[in-house]
C-alpha cells in the first residue's frame, strides 16, 4: 500500500490521536436482555397465578359448590364432545385436502392451496354468522361441530400440506418394492410421517375450541368460554367466572399433556444425507371427478356460505346499511390496535427470540415455555385475569388501551417469538462480529445489521400478530375501553340485535383486512418448506 | 519485544474447559498460525482476541496496550483488530462495494477510490463492486472479506479458517495471495486453522493447542520435525514412530541405529523419524532387512507395507515413498535414513 494510502488511513484510524481505549467489565451475572426476558415471562406467568389464586381465595367449599355442579357437568361434557368430534374430523378432512392438493395429479394447484388456506382469513364468529343465516335453525352440538371444523382445517391443512411436501419419496419407493400397495404405503409410511404435523395442528385446533366464544355463542352451544363471558357480562368480577375459568384452564393443560404423551420422543426427520427429491403425484384417473368435488364442495361450504351470505345481507341491506363514518372508525381502530399490538408484540417479545437463537441454555428454556404457555390459554382466562388484577390492584389501568394491548400481546406472544426466532437465524452472529472488527458499536451494529437482516421476518412476525387481532372477539368484549369500536366488537354488537344486514359490512371489513395477512402467512409457509 | 502478547488466558463454557491458561507472543508484523484439531480452543482464542467473547482470566496486550485484563475487556469495535471468518461474513444486503466500505468513515474525502484501490489490491475486477455477495465465488468473497478487513488499516489480522470452506486448489492458490498481501501491506497476522499444511506454509511461528492447552511454538521447521510429543508428532504429518533405547547421542530400534538430535537423554524412549527422512535402499549385510509385503499406488508416492524378516513379531511398517522405479511385492530392501532421529517427550495433554 503507498504512503498516500497509509496517511488516509491514518484519518480513520489513527494511533496517536485516539482516545486511550478504557476495560469495561464484560460479564454480567444477568445481562439486560435476559432481565427482559425474565420480566416478559413474569407478567405472562400472571394468568396461571391467577387461576391459582382464585381457587385458593374461594376456598376448597366455594369450590365445590361452584364446580361440582350438573350445570358445569354439561360444560364439561360438551367440550369432550366437541373436541371428540371435531377434531377427527378436521383431521380427516385437513389430510385429504392435503393429500389431493400436494400428491394427486388434480389440477389447479395453486388454486385448491388457497382454497384450503383462505378459511384462516375468515373469522370463525362470521363462519357463524354465515351458517346461521342460511340455515337458521343450525344448532347446537352439530352446529359447533360442522362451523368449526370448516373454520379451523386451515390449521391442520398448513403443516400437514407442508410435511407432505416435505417427505422424501425414496421411501415410499422402498416401499413398494417391498410390495405394498398404495393403500398400505400411506397408512404404513406416509401417515406416520404426517404425526408431528397431526399432532401439532390438532392441539391448536383443540385449543381454539376451548377458547372460541363468538362462533359458539352465535350457533347457541354453550361451552366454558360462552358461560364465562355471560356470568362476566351480567356480574363482573363474579367467582364463578373466575372458577370457571379456572376449570378451562385446566381443560387446556390437559390437552397439552394429552399432545405431548401422543407426540412421544420417536424420531421421524430423514435419516441420511442428501437432498431429498420431490415427490412424484398419484395419478387419479376414475377418481378425478370424486376429488374435485369434495374441494369443490369444501371451497362452497367453508368459502361460499360465509361470504355468500355477507354478500346477500350486503346487498338486501343496500347501500343504508353502510354508514360509511361508522365503518371507517371501526376499521381504523382495528387497524391501529392490530398494527401497535403487533409492533408491542415484536418488541416484547425480542429479548426471548434473542436467547433462543444466540444463548440457549436451561434458563432461556424455561423463559421459552413462560412465552408459549400463555398463548395457549383462552382469550377469556387472560381477559378475566387482567380485568380482575387492574380493578383490585391498579384501577387506574381498567378499561384501558394499555391493558387491551397487554392482553393482546400475551395472546399472540409465541406467534411473535416463533417468527423474530426465525428471523434473527436469517443474521448470523458472524456477520455482527464483523460488524463490530469493524468499528461498529452493539447497539449500531443491531441497528444496521441484524435488524436490517431480520426485517422480513420480523415483518411477518407484526402480520401474524396483527391478523390475530383483527380477528379476536372475546378479550376485546372484556376489556375495552368504553367507547371502543372495533370491526369485531361492532359486528357482534349488530348480530346481538340480531341486526344480521348491519353486521355485514364489519364481516366484510375484516375479511378484507385479514386477507392480505393470511395471504403472506400462507407465502412464508410454502416458502419455508421449499426451503 | 512482542506486538500481541498473550498471557495465562482461561476459559470455561459451564464446566468445559475451553482455554487452559494460553500464553503466547506475537512479534509485529509477523505471521503466527494457531494449528489444532476442531473443538481444541484454537477459534476461542481468536475471538478473545478480537473482542467477541469475554474471558474468564489472563490478559490481552496488543502494542503494550490492555485489551483484557481478566474480565474486563475494551470492546470489539474500538481495537482496530481485523477479521476474516472462515465463510467471509460479508453482509448480505450489501453491494461489494458498501461491504468494503463499511468500516469506513462516511466523510472520508477519498471513499470510492480507497475501496476501488482495495479491489485492485486483491485482484478484483471493478466491474463487481455493484454485485452482491451471493454472485460472487466462495474465493472471491473471501477476497473481498480480506479487502474490508484492510479497509481499516487494522493493527492485527485475525484470519480464521478462512480458507477451509474453499476447494483444495484454489484454496493453495489463495492461501499464497492472502499471505503476499499481508506482507505488502505489513500487517500482523494470526491465522487459526485445522490444516497443519495450512498452518505450517502461512506463517513464520507456528502454536499448537490441544484441548484448550498450548503444546507447543516454534517455527514451521522446528515444529514439524521436533514436536514436542507424539500426538502432536502425528497431528502435523506422517510419522514414523519407533521405540528405541538412548545411548549417548545414539537411538538403537529395530530399523537400526540412528543419530539423535539429544546427546543427553539416554533410556528407553521413542523416536519420531518423518517419511521424507526415509528412502529404500539395496539391502546391506549387517542392517535389518524388509520385505515389501504389499504396495499401493497414489501417483505421487507409494504406500508400502514392510515386514522386518529378522523379526517377525514387530508390527509391519507403514511408509509412504515416492520413487520411479518402486520393487516390485516380496523384494527385500534396506533402509537408509538422513538427518536426526528426534526423541519424543510424554505426551503433555491427554487427547
Amino acid at each position: 500500500m503507498t504512503q498516500a494510502q497509509l496517511s488516509a488511513a491514518s484519518l480513520l484510524h489513527d494511533p496517536v490521536g485516539r482516545a486511550p481505549l478504557r476495560l469495561r467489565p464484560q460479564r454480567r451475572l444477568f445481562s439486560p436482555v435476559v432481565m427482559a426476558a425474565l420480566l416478559v415471562s413474569l407478567v405472562s406467568l400472571v394468568p396461571l397465578g391467577f387461576v391459582m389464586w382464585v381457587a385458593v381465595d374461594a376456598g376448597w367449599d366455594t369450590v365445590v359448590r361452584l364446580v361440582f355442579r350438573a350445570r358445569v357437568g354439561e360444560f364439561l361434557l360438551n367440550t369432550l364432545l366437541l373436541e371428540l368430534l371435531a377434531v377427527p374430523l378436521c383431521i380427516a378432512l385437513a389430510v385429504t385436502l392435503a393429500w389431493i392438493t400436494e400428491r394427486s395429479d388434480l389440477p389447479g394447484t395453486a388454486l385448491w392451496r388457497a382454497v384450503a388456506v383462505a378459511p384462516l382469513a375468515i373469522p370463525a364468529f362470521v363462519h357463524s354468522y354465515g351458517w346461521i343465516s342460511a340455515v337458521p335453525s343450525l344448532h347446537g352440538l352439530p352446529g359447533a361441530v360442522l362451523v368449526s371444523v370448516l373454520a379451523y382445517s386451515p390449521f391442520l391443512y398448513l403443516p400437514v400440506a407442508a410435511q407432505l411436501r416435505r417427505l422424501d419419496p425414496a421411501l415410499e419407493n422402498a416401499a413398494a418394492s417391498l410390495g405394498k400397495t398404495p393403500a398400505a404405503i400411506f397408512a404404513l409410511v406416509v401417515l406416520p410421517q404426517l404425526r408431528l404435523a397431526i399432532c401439532g395442528g390438532a392441539l391448536l385446533v383443540g385449543l381454539h375450541l376451548l377458547a372460541e366464544y363468538g362462533l359458539f355463542a352465535m350457533i347457541r352451544f354453550d361451552t366454558f368460554a360462552t358461560a364465562i363471558v355471560d356470568q362476566f357480562q351480567s356480574s363482573y368480577n363474579s367467582p364463578v367466572a373466575n372458577l370457571l375459568g379456572g376449570v378451562l384452564v385446566l381443560c387446556c393443560i390437559g390437552l397439552l399433556a394429552l399432545e405431548a404423551i401422543i407426540r412421544g420422543r420417536e424420531r421421524y426427520a430423514r435419516v441420511g444425507s442428501g437432498a431429498a427429491k420431490t415427490a412424484s403425484r398419484h395419478r387419479l384417473g376414475r377418481g378425478m371427478p370424486m376429488a374435485l368435488g369434495f374441494v369443490i364442495l369444501f371451497a362452497a361450504l367453508a368459502l361460499g356460505v360465509p361470504l355468500l351470505t355477507v354478500v346477500r345481507w350486503l346487498w338486501s341491506g343496500g347501500l343504508a346499511v353502510w354508514p360509511v363514518a361508522e365503518v371507517g372508525t371501526a376499521f381504523g381502530q382495528t387497524l391501529a390496535l392490530a398494527f401497535g399490538g403487533g409492533i408491542l408484540a415484536a418488541v416484547i417479545a425480542a429479548p426471548a427470540a434473542w436467547l433462543a437463537v444466540r444463548a440457549p441454555g436451561r434458563l432461556q428454556r424455561v423463559i421459552e415455555a413462560c412465552h408459549f404457555y400463555v398463548g395457549s390459554l383462552p382469550g377469556v382466562v387472560v381477559a378475566l385475569a387482567l380485568v380482575t388484577i387492574t380493578v383490585r390492584i391498579m384501577l387506574p389501568l381498567y378499561q384501558t388501551y394499555a391493558t387491551l394491548l397487554i392482553a393482546y400481546v400475551l395472546l399472540f406472544l409465541p406467534r411473535a417469538v416463533t417468527a423474530l426466532r426465525a428471523s434473527l437465524a436469517q443474521a448470523p452472529v458472524e456477520l455482527e462480529w464483523a460488524a463490530m472488527a469493524l468499528g461498529r458499536s452493539p447497539w449500531q451494529t443491531i441497528w444496521q445489521v441484524t435488524a436490517r437482516l431480520a426485517a422480513p421476518g420480523i415483518a411477518a412476525g407484526i402480520a401474524l400478530v396483527a391478523l390475530g387481532i383483527t380477528n379476536e372477539l372475546t378479550a376485546t368484549l372484556m376489556l375495552s375501553p368504553n367507547g371502543t369500536r372495533t370491526l369485531a366488537t361492532q359486528f357482534w354488537i349488530k348480530t346481538s340485535e340480531l341486526d344480521y344486514a348491519a353486521a355485514a359490512p364489519y364481516a366484510l371489513m375484516m375479511i378484507v383486512l385479514s386477507l392480505p395477512l393470511s395471504l403472506l402467512l400462507y407465502t412464508r409457509a410454502q416458502r419455508a418448506s421449499v426451503r | 519485544m512482542s506486538f500481541l502478547s498473550v498471557r495465562a488466558l482461561s476459559k470455561h463454557y459451564g464446566p468445559v474447559t475451553a482455554l487452559d491458561a494460553v500464553s503466547l507472543d506475537v512479534r509485529q508484523n509477523s505471521r503466527t498460525a494457531i494449528v489444532g484439531p476442531s473443538g481444541s480452543g484454537k477459534s476461542t482464542l481468536l475471538r478473545i482476541i478480537a473482542g467477541f467473547e469475554p474471558a474468564a482470566s489472563g490478559t490481552v496486550q496488543l502494542n503494550d496496550e490492555v485489551l483484557v485484563d481478566g474480565p474486563n475487556a475494551v470492546p470489539a469495535h474500538q481495537r482496530g483488530i481485523g477479521i476474516v471468518s472462515q465463510d467471509g461474513a460479508l453482509f448480505p444486503h450489501l453491494s461489494i462495494a458498501d461491504n468494503i466500505a463499511f468500516g469506513l468513515h462516511r466523510r472520508l474525502p477519498d471513499r470510492d477510490k480507497r475501496v476501488r484501490d482495495l479491489m485492485a489490491l486483491i485482484g478484483l475486477d471493478h466491474a463487481m463492486l455493484d454485485r452482491r455477495p451471493h454472485q460472487l465465488s466462495g474465493g472471491q468473497q473471501q477476497r473481498v472479506a480480506l479487502a474490508r478487513a484492510l479497509a481499516r488499516q487494522p493493527r492485527l489480522m485475525l484470519l480464521d479458517e478462512p480458507f477451509s470452506s474453499l476447494d483444495t486448489g484454489l484454496r493453495e492458490q489463495m492461501r499464497q495471495a492472502v499471505t503476499q498481501i499481508l506482507g505488502t501491506a505489513g500487517i500482523t497476522s494470526v491465522l487459526v486453522t485445522h490444516d497443519q499444511a495450512e498452518a505450517l506454509s502461512f506463517a513464520d511461528q507456528v502454536a499448537l493447542i490441544r484441548n484448550g492447552r498450548l503444546v507447543q511454538r516454534g517455527t514451521p521447521e522446528e515444529v514439524y520435525f521436533r514436536p514436542a510429543d507424539r500426538q502432536t508428532a502425528l497431528f502435523l504429518g506422517e510419522a514414523v514412530i519407533l521405540p528405541a533405547r538412548l545411548n549417548n547421542g545414539t537411538a538403537t530400534t529395530a530399523l537400526g541405529v540412528f543419530p539423535t538430535n539429544q546427546r543427553a537423554s539416554s533410556g528407553a524412549a521413542e523416536i519420531l523419524l518423518r517419511p521424507e527422512q526415509i528412502t529404500l535402499c539395496a539391502p546391506v549385510a549387517g542392517q535389518p532387512q524388509l520385505e515389501i509385503e504389499h504396495a499401493a499406488f497414489s501417483g505421487a508416492n507409494w504406500t508400502l507395507q514392510l515386514r522386518l524378516i529378522d523379526q517377525p513379531n514387530h508390527p509391519p511398517l507403514h511408509l509412504r515413498v515416492s520413487g520411479i522405479d518402486m520393487p516390485p511385492a516380496g523384494s527385500r530392501v534396506g533402509l537408509a535414513i538422513n538427518g536426526f532421529a528426534h526423541v519424543l517427550g510424554q505426551d503433555q495433554v491427554a487427547a
